[in-house]
């Protein structure tokens, strides 16, 4: 099969659980899981064995948008004049030269596994709505407080929980199976089994447990680039990590979940025999980030007073007051000549001439 | 299905569509190749990188996401009618196919010579994001 030149073509790496698919893969796409409105809906496909995967793009010789500033000042990415990164793509066929490809866009998409628990979370606290990011670690994060908090069922087949997604979420949760969405179900909600159907309830405790067994998955295998200090106490530098570790999820839960799984303890709510304490945690590392801070101010009194080190005090504080230079004025007397009688005294002598 | 190479070249091609360029330009320079024999062991911290030319400047490229059970293939997304289809986006709101046409046997991301930091350090980061997805989502 050769390519055909009328349509445009994209490049797709896609997992041997979807590969096999070679005649064709359908893509539907869900709301983002983390309800921040500035996001864009999740693409993903259904592979063998109901498990899901999310289409994401990349492209290389593109700064980041966390690292863009730095970037830009190390003069590290250059782009288009129409802001494009600087990267197209050559299709070689290694058999035959003459058939080659030339695409402008240096673009490619990757599927990569997807839990839909998370979609679930969002759709759990539909009412927690931030505009960016950003938003999660800015202001209030009391548990409870970011938005109002939505109705729930109180237990619901997972056929039902099925129609209820698809009637008051979103349509496209018709594309997911029901084995797909009775498993993920099962890991944030309260099996009740009775006439020989199982119900369930998805609880908010239920959902922070899901998360910090998250949390701990994460902590094993923290990626190697995150920029952590090698001098810090061991304490801290735990505390650093389940920090790092948690705000790792921000980008796939609501800002109401990411509060609970801030403000868990595991000597105030017992969770499933868990032991990791987030809260401490993040107190750690916020003192440690305070008393920073007030040392840092200490170090610039203290210089600025090494700097006025020798001058009197009240000589700091009073204005110097301005010294006028008065100039000295030559009074000359003028003697009025020619008028008195011992006016010859004064007068010049004449030069004889010889 | 035909596979082909994928090459992510440092430079922009303001165009889509086929070309012959290829015939006689490209080559791999330190691979047995057809064209030139020329060998030549391009390695960066015992990195094996593939080096060709454009136009006479050399660049340096290193594979990626060939040993992790992933496929690459060249899918069709759309005609040119459609503006859509523009940045080889696959369409998010409604239900789209994936169409596979052609196969990629490997994908070879490239920078200018002088510039490997760069490429190795973007590859490695990919990985890295590839792994902590891996985590969060099994």
């Amino acid at each position: 099969m050769t390519v055909d030149k009328t349509t445009l073509s994209s490049i797709v790496a896609l997992p041997s659980a979807l590969a096999k698919y070679e005649q064709h893969i359908t893509v539907f796409s869900l709301p983002h899981p983390s309800n921040t409105s500035s996001k864009q809906r999740v693409r993903l496909m259904l592979g063998s064995n109901g498990q899901l995967f999310e289409l994401r793009s990349h492209v290389f010789s593109k700064s980041c948008k966390y690292n863009a500033k730095s970037d830009l000042a190390d003069d590290k990415y250059h782009y288009t004049t129409d802001d494009q990164p600087i990267k197209s793509v050559f299709l070689t066929n290694k058999e035959d030269r003459s058939d080659s490809y030339v695409i402008e866009s240096g673009c490619f998409q990757f599927a990569a596994k997807y839990d839909l628990t998370f979609n679930l979370i969002g759709y759990y606290h539909r009412n927690s709505i931030v505009a960016e990011e950003r938003d999660y670690t800015r202001g209030t994060t009391e548990p409870q407080t970011c938005g109002q908090p939505a109705a729930h069922p109180p237990c619901l087949t997972a056929r039902d929980y099925h129609d209820l997604l698809v009637d008051s979420h979103d349509p496209a949760w018709s594309g997911v199976p029901l084995e797909t969405l009775q498993s993920h179900l099962s890991n944030i909600a309260e099996p009740i089994e009775e006439a020989g159907e199982i119900f369930y309830k998805i609880t908010s405790n239920k959902i922070t447990a899901y998360l910090i067994l998250k949390v701990q998955k994460i902590l094993a295998r923290l990626p190697k680039s995150l920029p952590m200090p090698n001098n810090l106490p061991q304490e801290l530098s735990e505390a650093l990590k389940v920090v790092m570790s948690v705000n790792l999820l921000i980008s796939l839960i609501p800002k109401a979940a990411y509060s609970n799984l801030v403000h868990f303890s595991p000597e105030q709510q017992s969770v499933d025999s868990i032991q990791l304490n987030i809260s401490k945690a993040f107190d750690t590392y916020h003192n440690h980030q305070k008393s920073k801070l007030i040392s840092e101010k200490e170090q610039e009194l203290q210089l600025n007073a090494a700097m006025t080190v020798g001058l009197s005090v009240n000589s700091a504080k009073q204005p110097k007051k301005k010294v006028v230079k008065k100039s000295a004025i030559n009074k000359k007397v003028n003697v009025a000549s020619g008028k008195g009688s011992i006016d010859g005294f004064f007068k010049k002598s004449k030069q004889s001439k010889i | 299905m035909t596979e082909y190479t994928a090459h992510f070249i440092p430079c922009k091609v303001r165009y889509n569509g086929a070309t012959e360029e290829f015939v006689d330009n490209f080559h791999c320079d330190n691979e047995d190749d057809l064209t030139l024999k020329r060998k030549e062991d391009d390695s960066l911290n015992g990195e094996k990188l593939c080096v060709r030319h454009i136009r006479g400047r050399k660049i340096v490229g290193k594979k990626f996401l060939g040993s992790d059970g992933y496929q690459t293939f060249l899918v069709k997304t759309g005609t040119r009618e459609g503006e859509d289809g523009e940045t080889g986006q696959i369409s998010l709101d409604t239900t789209s196919k994936i169409e596979p046409i052609a196969k990629i046997s490997s994908m070879i991301n490239y920078e200018r010579d002088g510039n490997e930091e760069r490429l190795l350090e973007e590859l490695e980061k990919f990985q890295q994001f590839l792994d902590v997805s891996d985590v969060i989502h099994s």
